[in-house]
């Protein structure tokens, strides 16, 4: 039998990698009207710098998590942003290659063995239970993926565990509803459980932002922090009911990333580290589940 | 409300999508946008939204906007942005 072994959240905004000396730069480019100038003049480099350290802290302290966890890998469910997936869009879909999957982020370059019999589980789990998923022979890692990975398996560290691509559509309509997401959860663990593995999960992404949008800068906290007290009551069912436009409509389409590792990980209670940035135009959140508790899959 | 399918403004995301992840691609469009205009079958409101290089009007004309602040990238002033550095 299988075991989930660790339940990790992190948020992927590519600030994570830059120097927070550059994050002004960063402005220039992420919206098309340019950045308005409540974010310009909303927080410090000293504020900037707090929220980077902070993210260090967390990242640092959720690596610890995974390696005492000793894992046989690391299914990372993130999303793409028109990287892998253009004239095709799958719903979910998932890295069967066995070739390594690699990427780079400016002098980082990301290089992963990839777990292809738990992928190949994976999808045998998915027919079995009716969830008509996509299969990829080839990947590009970009900073979903790159960004939490970085500090989780750091590029070139030795003893790295292999780790598996997951995707979920978040950015192209029409985008799988909440309750999809959170089923599809639940099927990951179905197949944890036949994959003789000892299985680490992580999800990427949100919290609350508006990427490439006329909204960037703006950050829904009241709805990250609802969001936050839901996942660290074990109450995943309210998130899992969600609708696509709540999910839209507070800049949590990322959020589905999230509530797939709920179905994965059920009623299981959650610790969220949480620091909105507005110089990181997203709010910042990195998380851990009770994996060991009697509530986890219980749903 | 943004627009996020590609299939609204399908040549121009197709051109769009290439700009973000093919790396060659950017000095030949800057070379001759004129004829990958053409090659692409780019709407006047597209060719004219490209050619202004402003995100805003590439969203207006059906850009994603996963790709439509990629064309900051012809601008010299961007060119060297951080934020090209990944994808």
């Amino acid at each position: 039998m299988g075991q989930l072994v660790a339940a990790l959240g992190a948020s992927h905004n590519p600030h994570l990698l830059m120097p927070v000396e550059r994050w002004e730069e960063v402005f220039e480019v992420l919206s098309p009207a340019g950045v308005p100038e409540f974010v310009r003049h909303g927080e410090t480099t000293d504020q900037a710098r707090a929220a980077m350290e902070f993210s260090e802290r967390a990242l640092a302290d959720l690596r610890k998590r995974l390696d005492a966890a000793r894992a046989d890998a690391l299914v990372v469910i993130a999303n793409d942003q028109g990287v892998n997936f253009f004239s095709f869009v799958p719903t979910f879909a998932v890295y069967v290659g066995r070739r390594h999957a690699t990427g780079r982020f400016g002098p980082h370059v990301f290089d992963y063995a990839c777990d292809w019999e738990l992928a190949e589980t994976i999808l045998d789990e998915a027919m079995d239970r009716h969830f008509d998923v996509a299969f990829m022979e080839e990947i590009r890692l970009q900073h979903t993926q790159n960004v939490p990975l970085y500090y989780l398996l750091p590029p070139g560290a030795p003893g790295n565990i292999p780790i598996l691509p997951v995707f979920v559509n978040t950015y192209m309509d029409p985008m799988p509803t909440a309750e999809r997401c959170y089923a599809f959860g639940q099927m990951l663990r179905g197949a944890i459980a036949r994959s003789g593995r000892r299985v680490a999960v992580l999800a990427t992404g949100g919290l609350s932002h508006f990427p490439g949008s006329t909204r960037i800068g703006e950050i829904d906290e009241a709805f990250d922090r609802w969001a936050i007290g839901q996942m660290e009551a074990g109450r995943s069912g309210e998130l899992a009911a969600l609708s696509s436009k709540a999910l839209k409509d507070s800049g949590n389409i990322e959020l589905r990333n999230w509530i797939t590792l709920l179905g994965v990980v059920g009623d299981a209670r959650a610790r969220i580290a949480y620091r909105p940035s507005l110089w990181a135009v997203t709010g910042l959140a990195y998380g851990h589940w009770d994996v060991a508790s009697p509530d986890a899959g219980s749903r | 409300m943004m627009n996020l399918r590609f299939s609204s403004a399908w040549n121009l995301n197709r051109l769009l999508y290439r700009v973000k992840v093919d790396e060659g691609f950017l000095p030949l469009l800057a070379a001759d946008m004129e004829r990958y205009i053409k090659e692409y079958g780019l709407s006047e409101k597209e060719a004219a939204a490209l050619c202004s290089l402003d995100p805003a009007r590439i969203l207006d004309a059906g850009g994603h906007p996963l790709f439509a602040r990629y064309v900051l990238r012809l601008k010299a002033q961007y060119a060297s942005n951080i934020y090209w550095t990944q994808v």
